[in-house]
């Protein structure tokens, strides 16, 4: 039997007041500055339930909770600063021995895993129609099908994924280390490493060259230095289980039964939140060799208004990337600064700035990657009704870039001179991003606002950055919009849509969902069968 | 051309009763499937035609081509069960047809069987193969008296939305071709029209339109019809009865209405709601056909509470709706919402001879929407709870609400997990404007009124960006 729900107005939706060191330190601290290496470590735990947990008993001593004493990290020859973090798939949950019925509790996507979220999530499957009707937990983990693109060439396969670790150094070397013993301490514990993703040295900007993280909410009563506005203000069940959300409810959590004979009642998910793993490349290349041709192409063109597509091709090709993306790549919103990048505003007033002046996307177009991502106060209805449903759907961002990082500059003017560009290792983005429901975060975000082909009016036209390609993108203007369409397109493709529309620059490779348990629920389950 | 009597979309729900009859039951359903896996390919933008079990070759749907209906926007074909009725007063199964179309109900049919009936080849609107598992069906070799039978059939629409109420098929489709006909225009001709003043290009687009560029169809110029003075006219009287009906609840009739808050407030205490014990689960097999094109569909079907005072309460709720959506709900939003195409609520009388208390009337709910089905209900809670919660806090498990209007789906997960545990799986469903939203269609529509007259310097820049 389940104990009663709780009463809304008793729960709070903020964090003051709670006990912080349950939490996980990554839900407040994305840790750039003081760890600028990280790696994210894919685990697949053994099947005795007895070892796994032995395995869990050595991680939980290394964990970092937010105000706790950083733990003693041990690798060979030593110690060293750094910071270990823990999420767990359901398929995890279970090698650990979690009772079943409150594993049954957990969402239904976080069960069903993202490679069955495919068709939501825009990422393509050889069978659209895979998805025979499931019923339970096993034929949910036994029958998941894998999106094409992930069995390519640097693909993660984490249908057999029990748990990640997130891992954050200070140098590349300790991370090398970090990473080995944590290897090896699996190994001995009698499980196996899936892979290890290594980022990137953080570097404030995404392969493409964008500045990025610049717009982040603030969970209600974290602790921080600035004092958040209340727009970007959430209330702490968006991000926490066992918080008031922003429909003034207690989102629902896995808890035990009531008559449970060690655990009665307790609530394995409070304190926790889900994460969300993806591994994204990015074609940068294609990009701007696509944006530079286009740039040729429409340079010194009027859009009216007193907008014009600069006349200096260089200028032209930064003009249009900015529309696609809603941002100059020095991170000034296109809003602010319609016509050049102009100087970098500071962090404080970078991100300040509401759409409502621009209803027709003139500045910054309805369809850009930074609107579609966030559309702040132009999500329709009145501006206080916007803010609202926006505040429903927002994530925390916790990703890192990986590969080669092209300077953005150097490589445009390669491009428009016609001279040949070296070819460098992959590059993209560790994506992660923390919420407390991940239907309503993360997949709403990228089915009903990144993806959709039919955002806000639009026709036919998904994130031109992002999105899953195939589509042209339009810039409005006063008296002719512009349309972007692929400067190369196969001769060969019948489908004139396909033929003309913008290739997919940014293409998943693996991914999976996983929860982020507190300091409580990880004392649980490393507790002795 | 278009009277305007006949124009306004209407909502066809032909509900008859399926025979007891296991094995022509399961051959309508195999049927069915048949037409959804070719439809399901047609949503998915490939074709993907079932494989028959005996000869592994495809089979081809030759029952039910719902794109060559006459005038229909959307469609659907349901079987309605009684999967939550208890085990001992199951409700016989009932074959749904849910069509959005324009015109008269008794033209709609007749064309419909002109066009089934024609012989020309290529035409499948096997209805007999559909409806012939229903009581007392008359084939379509019957003529006028299966038009006579479908409408004896079909149920009144409690409740009924659109969002382009109003505008024909024909008018959708052809605005969506003079649309893409001056984008083509404008991309082939942009660097010299983009400096030029507005008043100019919208001169220039509609000369190259009246020369009948390729893609146009004659008569796509044409304007949808305008809403008349009919119109103004509804609108205003039904205004003035609803205000009038309010304030007589609220003098005259304030006994009575005192009567009938502390009877609600009786119920809304003692009423069961559902609990939600997890995050939102829905049923895999409904969740696999979502998310193929750009709408989305739901069938929704639940008990009223028993007892007399939620049927009238329920009756009065969709009426007020109905009118409001006759009149003030016409510009593509409902209560906020932007996203739905063809709504509707009927009600399943339930006419066993059976006591009355022990009667299970049921309240059908057909949406055809935009985008996913957790935004459509997310824009439920963010932007219409109370109107909605006015309707369905007079059914089962419906979370506890206050005063009619308050709570109940405000509570969204349970509100969602509710609506899931209620669905029925739609078995055929199509989309006449599989790659447009509302919005999309409005837009369209709009140009087109546009086109039909010279704009000004303060219009054309409007006029311009909407392209």
């Amino acid at each position: 039997m389940l104990a009663a729900d709780p009463d809304p107005a008793a729960v709070p939706d903020t964090l003051a007041g709670a006990d912080l060191s349950q939490i996980q330190t990554l839900v407040f601290r994305g840790g750039a500055r003081d760890f600028p290496w990280s790696s994210f470590l894919f685990v697949s735990l053994p099947s005795e339930v007895a070892a796994a947990r032995a395995w869990l008993r050595e991680v939980a001593a290394q964990l970092a909770w937010h105000g706790r004493p950083r733990p003693t990290l041990r690798v060979e020859g030593g110690e060293l600063v750094g910071r270990v973090q823990l999420a767990l798939t359901t398929r995890g949950l279970r090698r650990l021995g979690l009772d079943r019925a409150v594993i049954g509790r957990f969402p239904f996507e976080a069960k069903a895993g993202m490679e069955r979220r495919a068709r939501v999530l825009g990422d393509p499957v050889d069978d659209p129609h895979a998805g025979d009707p499931l019923e339970t937990l096993e034929q949910f983990e036994a029958n998941k099908p894998l999106p094409t693109d992930w069995a390519g060439t640097g693909g993660v396969d984490l249908r057999s994924c029990d748990a990640v670790l997130p891992l954050f150094a200070t140098s590349a070397p300790d991370r090398h280390a970090l990473d080995l013993a944590q290897r090896d301490r699996l190994r001995r514990a009698g499980g196996t490493t899936l892979t290890s993703e290594y980022s990137a040295e953080w570097k404030e900007r995404e392969p493409f060259g964008f500045a990025d993280g610049l717009s982040q909410p603030a969970v209600r009563g974290q602790p921080t230095r600035a004092t958040p506005s209340p727009e970007n203000e959430l209330a702490a069940g968006e991000i926490l289980l066992g918080y008031r959300n922003e429909y003034h409810q207690v989102p629902k959590s896995p808890r035990f039964d009531l008559d449970h004979p060690t655990h009665g009642g307790f609530d394995v998910g409070k304190d926790g939140t889900f994460l969300v793993f993806r591994k994204l490349e990015q074609d940068v290349l294609a990009f701007w060799r696509t944006f530079a041709a286009l740039g040729q192409r429409f340079a010194g063109q009027a859009v009216g208004d007193g907008y014009t597509v600069p006349a200096d091709p260089f200028a032209a090709t930064h003009w249009l990337a900015a529309r696609a993306m809603g941002r100059w790549t020095n991170g000034n919103s296109t809003l602010t600064h319609p016509h050049a990048a102009g100087d970098r505003l500071p962090p404080t007033t970078i991100n300040d700035f509401v759409y409502g002046a621009d209803p027709h996307g003139l500045a910054c177009p309805i369809g850009s990657h930074v609107r579609r991502a966030n559309p702040r106060d132009q999500r329709g209805g009145p501006t206080d009704e916007s803010w609202k449903v926006v505040k429903r759907h927002r994530i925390l961002r916790r990703g890192r870039a990986y590969g080669h990082l092209h300077d953005a500059d150097t490589l445009i003017r390669l491009l428009l001179a016609g001279e040949p560009v070296e070819e460098r290792p992959a590059s993209g983005l560790l994506f992660v991003c923390l919420q407390s429901n991940i239907t309503r975060g993360f997949e709403f975000v990228q089915q009903i606002w990144n993806n959709n082909p039919g955002f806000h009016g639009v026709y036919q036209e998904a994130d031109a950055i992002a999105g899953p390609g195939g589509c042209r993108y339009s810039i409005p203007a006063r008296t002719v919009r512009l349309r972007l369409d692929n400067p190369f397109p196969d001769p060969a493709e019948p489908d004139e849509d396909r033929r003309l529309g913008l290739p997919r620059f940014v293409v998943p490779r693996g991914g999976g969902y996983f929860f982020v348990p507190s300091r409580a629920t990880v004392e649980l389950l490393t507790a002795a069968a | 051309m278009f009277d305007p009597t006949t124009y306004a979309s209407r909502a066809l729900t032909v509900a008859a009763e399926l025979v007891a009859d296991d094995e022509a039951v399961a051959e309508l359903r195999g049927r069915l499937q048949v037409i959804h896996d070719d439809l399901l390919g047609d949503n998915a933008g490939k074709p993907r035609p079932a494989l028959d079990a005996a000869s592994g070759r495809p089979v081809v749907n030759t029952i039910f081509r719902p794109a060559q209906l006459p005038d229909t926007h959307f469609t659907r074909l349901v079987i309605v069960d009684d999967p939550r009725g208890p085990a001992d007063d199951k409700l016989p199964l009932v074959l749904v047809w849910e069509s959005n179309h324009d015109g008269a109900p008794a033209d709609y049919l007749r064309q419909v069987l002109a066009r089934a009936t024609s012989g020309e080849p290529g035409v499948h609107l096997d209805f007999d193969a559909i409806f012939g598992a229903c009581v007392g069906y008359p084939s379509m070799a019957r003529g006028d008296e299966w038009v006579a039978w479908m409408l004896a059939h079909a149920l009144r629409a409690e409740a009924f939305y659109s969002g382009y109420r109003g505008v024909p098929k024909r008018r959708v489709d052809a605005a969506g071709r003079v649309h893409a006909a001056i984008r083509r225009f404008l991309d082939e001709h942009r660097a010299d029209l983009a400096g030029q003043d507005p008043v100019a290009v919208h001169r220039r687009i509609r000369d190259h339109l009246r020369a009948g560029p390729p893609g146009l169809e004659p008569g796509d110029l044409e304007p949808a019809v305008e809403r008349g003075a009919g119109f103004w006219l509804r609108k205003w009287a039904t205004l003035v009865l609803l205000g009038v009906a309010a304030l007589l609840l609220l003098t005259f009739l304030l006994p009575f209405t005192l009567a009938w808050y502390v009877t609600l407030r009786r119920h809304e205490r003692r009423d069961k709601p559902d609990r939600a014990v997890r995050a939102v689960h829905g049923l895999p097999d409904l969740i696999a056909v979502e998310d193929r094109i750009v709408q989305n569909q739901l069938t929704h079907l639940v008990d009223l509470k028993p007892g007399v005072f939620r049927y009238v309460t329920q009756r009065v709720v969709l009426f007020a709706i109905d009118q409001l959506a006759r009149v003030i709900f016409v510009h593509g939003e409902l209560g906020g919402i932007t996203s739905i195409h063809f709504a509707r609520w009927v009600i399943l009388h339930d006419r066993r001879d059976v006591p009355a208390h022990r009667r299970r009337h049921r309240l059908l709910f057909f949406s055809n929407y935009d985008f996913s089905w957790d935004s459509y209900l997310g824009e439920f809670v963010d932007r219409a709870a109370r109107g909605l919660t006015a309707v369905w806090s007079n059914t089962e498990g419906y979370p506890r609400t206050e005063n009619l209007v308050n709570q109940g789906a405000t509570d969204e997960e349970t509100f969602k997990q509710w609506a899931r545990d209620r669905q029925l799986a739609s078995q055929v469903w199509w989309s006449g404007v599989r790659y447009s939203t509302v919005e999309n269609v409005n837009n369209d529509v709009a140009i087109v009124r546009g086109l039909g007259r010279d704009l000004d310097d303060e219009d054309a820049p409007g006029w311009l960006v909407r392209l």
